[in-house]
């Protein structure tokens, strides 16, 4: 069908216009995501020299050794795998379910709570105080504190409230009302199968936040088979800083400099590691942003 | 009596959100308290109940810093620079992506361009410094090599391209990433609104400005307003990574300036004091331009 | 399943303690502990041996904090643990504090281990607890451990860096005294290959080095100069690899800040007018291309880069360690004595300050064993616990040689996380008198490294009288006072800093706007600034006077 209209001249103008500005783009990010990799492979004082431009220079794997030699690198991804998947479950259905009754204008006292949810995107108590809580309540090296921590985002919330507001219209309530059908049965049975996109969007910003988090688990657990992925790399990472450190203080051993350098020569390598397995996802996600399938239930 | 049954009729949506309200009471507004560590001189040992009340004095520290109004000036104007050139670029982004036909192309680029939020800002800044170093970037030795400039490259010591830097290395970083929602959104659209502007004559551009557009726009209201809130919010590991001796003057922002005083002694007090001092900016921004907003017409946050 | 009941008790304790009700009975305890009961010699209760070994006569655990060094490895796989629980029958519970924040939420829950290793809490946290009375005092112990009562006696100056401003001490210190590595700042070095090569002497004035620069620069892309040659690399500001000692070249000692200490009094050299003709020459370098912009821009890792490129890229620069090993092919570096300038004054080469870290070892209240651990303190200072303790595993690091000395070795293969050192993350004791009478180390003899460099090169253009700031505890001023010290410190360091990049960068002509920069300075509060220096300076003098 489509295909079989033909295209106005302005609309060839357009698409090419378009698809060069794509180009373009896709050129500029597309550098130095190759040059993350490229410089991973390279000695690093060439990679700091300016040496390293279209091909790695002074081809070796020191880096990736380092990191693949680290004991703790595959508990990390374990565990930082379970955390996404607990972390993302957790924080997806409670923004929905919250933003959906958001959404709902006729929802008594919502300006109220929303403002109570608001309030705390500004004013926090800070670190101590949830710190002492959280060990009253001994949920120190606890897995779940880092599951649970965060996993209300008043941000999400409102983006997935206004998603609601402007893709569902509000007599579609009215009319499973007189099905007999309730809110909660209307939320789980209607909106959440009109809504996949914002669902994907919402899997996509939870999954990767709590993957690339350390924060929580930094502070939160002590025990070393429990902590996540970035903790490990933020351990390989931080030697540079403390080196230096040691070195501004004359205390350090002589071959400080050395080590210090192959700190360096990590970094590039660290990002690859981290973060190719969780770039895999906006991929699948991107499946259910697909036209047309308010249209098509609403019909059926 | 009728607000009673309005209750009643919709307690199933209180059930929904209960949950996030008893995380939100727990974990927010349980240790809320310790904001009052901006109004002493907090000692952790004396803890947050013990330890001395200062009243307005960190706030009065800050305001009469000789760096005040310098730090007042570089934070804003990077933050509106960053908005007013972030802001609309992955908009623009979804939009294009939206009208591309094939959907191989259409994939290849978002999930390209979506990659660099995986960038860190270390990795970030390094590549900048790389880059762009003054003789032996690759930057400096293009334009050296065609003969455009003469010498080294002065961007990374020149105040005045610090704020370019920070805001489009910004947008390269974040574009991708922030078109994912308007994309979502897009997918909403009803495709019988463009069967029927085809029908009418109407040109791909036309569709894109005058039905893609307007049905998100809600989306870009509501996230205009959360980024309003966030005007003071600029965050101090990327400013802190670019500065150097010779940019200090436009690159020191409030957040940099804080975290270096706090490392010269732990400053917990201080540092509360003037996150609270952002927060409260913030707040009264957010609810000035959601109002705005209402005004407007558009959809408010609440 | 233990352990989390002991937490669990913990936890509850210090809950309870936070009401501060039970710090008094336990400084009564604690006393009981410290004085010999009367059934037989045992302290602690019933447990400990005043003298010899095993320290207790039944096996005990202690909660040690320790601070995570990225380089260390696995901590807690160090043999030196299973070593002392053979030898004291003190098993030891190692409590890893991964990051400096940790630490400090430690302190404020009061949640303390029994023992604190070099944690990396602020100091004002430390100096909180010790206040507040959490920290136990080692006076009263150091009649347990006549190594340490020894070395304080013998280092009234040391002494005096580890003394809190009650004029008490507070923990045992990580005292490793090599004079090679703490009395010299930086090494000086240029390029030796290129010198060769262009026929060049090795520079012994501020003009000769110009004109070195110069002709490195001039045979770019010849013989094994490379065509982007960086002629003499600084890191501008920074503490290592700075100009810092280009002004040392012209008489003005600057160890890192701008401020020094002469003869008690607080001086600042920022406002000194002999650093216009070192910024100058600086000045006159950069403008030259023999300092390049990058010096203002690069950071540590691109320093690091920079200096250790192979083949080198660099024909002159200052650094901590050896270079020596940077390179395979030949030797590249050589290191050179500080510059003579053309006002005749005598150069000088900057020097650190010769210090300990005092409190890498302390007891908390809630120790029940302080005596078994003021004497394990003590059996970390013998020499051999020393040596393992900073350098590594017997046999690895070091050995016995024959005629009672220690020689210091070096692995050639990976050394495993059980057999490195602790370093400055725990305490050694190893003074002077053990780094030039009983450790071997052959690195005196070798041309190119540090030891030798010291010895043959520096010694002699070190400043007769130390300049540097001295440590000191915190909380010898007021809150406010510090408040104060902090923002003014900010404001004035920042400024100078950037106007003297401004100057050698050609950005501003310092001859014209010296006397602009002063008065900036005084209006930023410069006098208010040295005032309170000078304040806390008196006050860590008099310490220990009382």
């Amino acid at each position: 069908m489509k295909n079989g209209v033909r295209r106005s001249k302005a609309d060839v103008v357009y698409d090419t216009v378009n698809i060069a500005f794509l180009t373009l783009l896709l050129m500029i990010v597309l550098y130095p995501l190759y040059f993350v990799v490229i410089a991973s492979f390279s000695d690093p004082s060439a990679v700091g020299t300016g040496k390293v431009i279209l091909f790695p220079k002074g081809f070796n794997l020191n880096g990736y050794d380092l990191i693949f030699k680290y004991k703790q690198l595959w508990i990390g991804y374990r565990n930082t795998v379970l955390y996404t998947i607990g972390g993302t479950a957790l924080s997806v259905s409670l923004t929905l379910m919250t933003a959906y009754a958001f959404s709902r204008k006729d929802m008594v006292g919502r300006g109220f709570i929303v403002m109570l949810f608001i309030i705390p995107m500004f004013i926090h108590g800070g670190l101590i105080p949830t710190y002492l809580l959280v060990r009253k309540l001994h949920m120190i090296d606890n897995p779940l504190t880092v599951i649970i921590l965060g996993c209300v985002s008043m941000w999400n919330i409102i983006i997935t409230r206004t998603f609601f507001q402007s893709t569902i219209p509000q007599e579609l309530f009215e009319a499973a009302k007189i099905d007999g059908c309730g809110n909660i049965g209307y939320f789980f049975k209607v909106v959440l199968p009109l809504s996949k996109a914002i669902i994907a969007v919402l899997v996509v910003f939870s999954a990767v936040g709590q993957w690339n988090s350390f924060f929580n688990a930094l502070i939160y657990l002590n025990d070393r088979n429990l902590i996540p992925l970035q903790l490990v790399l933020r351990e390989i990472l931080s030697s540079q800083t403390q080196m230096m450190q040691q070195l501004e203080l004359g205390i350090g051993d002589q071959d400080m400099a050395q080590k210090t350098f192959l700190a360096e020569s990590v970094k590039y390598g660290i990002i690859i590691v981290s973060s190719l397995p969780i770039l895999c996802i906006y991929p699948f996600a991107q499946k259910y942003f697909v036209k047309g399938v308010m249209i098509g239930s609403l019909k059926g | 009596m009728i607000t009673i049954n309005r209750v009643k009729q919709n307690i199933g949506l209180y059930f929904l959100v209960l949950p996030a309200l008893i995380y939100v009471i727990m974990f927010d507004y349980v240790p809320l308290y310790g904001v009052l560590i901006a109004f002493e001189n907090f000692k952790p040992i004396k803890g947050i109940w013990g330890s001395d009340w200062v009243g307005l004095y960190h706030f009065a520290r800050f305001v009469h810093l000789d760096v005040f109004w310098v730090l007042i000036k570089n934070t804003l104007s990077l933050s509106l620079y960053s908005l007013i050139a972030g802001f609309p670029i992955p908009i623009i982004l979804a939009l294009a992506l939206n009208s591309v036909t094939s959907k191989k192309f259409k994939k290849v680029v978002q999930t390209v361009t979506y990659a660099p939020h995986f960038i860190s800002t270390v990795i970030l800044v390094g590549m900048l410094n790389v880059f762009l170093s003054p003789r032996l970037g690759v930057v400096s030795q293009l334009l050296n090599s065609i003969g455009l400039t003469k010498g080294p490259l002065m961007t990374l010591t020149n105040p005045d391209a610090f704020s370019h830097l920070y805001v489009w290395s910004g947008i390269w970083q974040g574009m991708g990433w922030g078109s994912i929602i308007y994309l979502a959104a897009l997918s909403g659209v009803d495709p019988s609104l463009h069967e029927a502007a085809k029908v009418d004559g109407a040109t791909k551009f036309q569709q894109a400005w005058y039905i893609d557009l307007p049905s998100i726009m809600p989306t870009i209201v509501t996230l205009l307003i959360l980024s309003c809130g966030n005007i003071l919010g600029v965050g101090f590991e990327k400013a802190f990574l670019m500065q150097n001796s010779l940019n200090l003057s436009t690159s020191e922002v409030i957040s940099t300036y804080v975290y270096k005083s706090g490392l010269l002694q732990s400053q917990f007090s201080f540092s509360a004091a003037v996150g609270l001092f952002n927060s409260v900016i913030n707040l009264v921004l957010l609810l000035t331009v959601n109002k705005l907003a209402k005004k407007l017409g558009q959809n408010g946050i609440f | 399943m233990k352990s989390r009941v002991s937490k669990f008790l913990s936890c509850i304790m210090s809950i309870a303690l936070i009401g501060g009700t039970l710090i008094a009975c336990s400084d009564a305890k604690q006393n009981e502990g410290v004085m010999p009961s009367s059934e037989g010699n045992l302290l602690d209760g019933g447990i400990t041996n005043a003298t010899g070994f095993p320290i207790t006569k039944e096996p005990i655990t202690l909660t040690v904090g320790i601070a995570n060094g990225a380089h260390m490895g696995d901590v807690t796989q160090y043999n030196l643990w299973k070593k002392i629980e053979e030898k004291t029958n003190i098993k030891i519970n190692l409590k890893v504090y991964s990051d400096a924040e940790k630490a400090n939420l430690m302190f404020s829950s009061r949640d303390y281990p029994d023992i604190g290793l070099r944690m990396d809490a602020s100091d004002q946290a430390m100096s909180d607890a010790i206040d507040a009375g959490d920290i136990v005092g080692i006076d009263n112990l150091l009649q347990y451990t006549p190594s340490w009562k020894k070395f304080f006696d013998t280092n009234p100056e040391l002494k005096k860096q580890a003394l809190m401003p009650d004029g008490k001490l507070y923990g045992f210190p990580y005292a490793v005294l090599n004079e090679t590595s703490y009395n010299l700042r930086d090494q000086w070095f240029i390029n030796k290959k290129w010198l060769d090569e262009l026929g060049l002497q090795i520079p012994t004035t501020t003009d000769e080095f110009k004109n070195v620069l110069m002709a490195f620069k001039n045979n770019a892309g010849k013989g094994s100069i490379p065509k982007n040659v960086i002629p003499y690399y600084i890191l501008y500001g920074n503490n290592i690899g700075g100009q810092f000692d280009i002004y040392g070249a012209f008489g003005v000692y600057t160890p890192g800040s701008y401020f020094i200490v002469e003869d008690g009094k607080y001086k600042s050299q920022a406002t000194n007018p002999d650093l216009k003709e070192p910024i100058k020459y600086l000045a006159d370098l950069y403008k030259n291309g023999l300092i390049v912009p990058e010096a203002f821009t690069d950071d540590w890792g691109r320093y690091t880069a920079a200096i250790s490129s192979i083949p080198p890229l660099v024909g002159s620069m200052t650094s901590f360690g050896d270079q020596g090993q940077n390179v395979s092919d030949g030797k590249w570096w050589t290191p050179i004595a500080p510059l003579k300038s053309p006002n005749g004054k005598n150069p000088l080469i900057r020097r650190q300050t010769k210090s300990i870290w005092p409190r890498n070892y302390v007891i908390f209240k809630n120790n029940k064993y302080p005596v078994a651990s003021a004497r394990l303190a003590e059996l970390l200072a013998d020499p051999e616990w020393s040596l393992t303790e900073n350098f590594g595993s017997e046999g690895v690091w070091w050995k016995n040689s024959s005629d009672g000395k220690y020689e210091l070795l070096s692995p050639t293969t990976e050394v495993a996380d059980a057999d490195k050192a602790l370093g400055n993350y725990g305490i050694a004791l190893l003074d002077e008198d053990m780094f030039n009478n009983k450790i071997v180390n052959d690195n005196f003899k070798k041309e190119g490294t540090r030891e030798w460099a010291y010895e043959n090169i520096y010694k002699k253009y070190l400043p007769e009288k130390n300049l540097n700031y001295p440590p000191m505890p915190s909380g010898l001023l007021s809150d406010e006072e510090k408040q104060r010290m902090t923002d003014l410190s900010k404001s004035l360091n920042d400024y100078i800093k950037t106007t003297i990049a401004n100057w050698i960068s050609g950005k501003g002509d310092i001859d014209a706007e010296w006397d602009a920069y002063v008065k900036k300075l005084k209006d930023l509060g410069l006098d208010e600034y040295m005032q309170l220096n000078q304040k806390q300076l008196d006050a860590a003098s008099k310490l220990g006077h009382e």
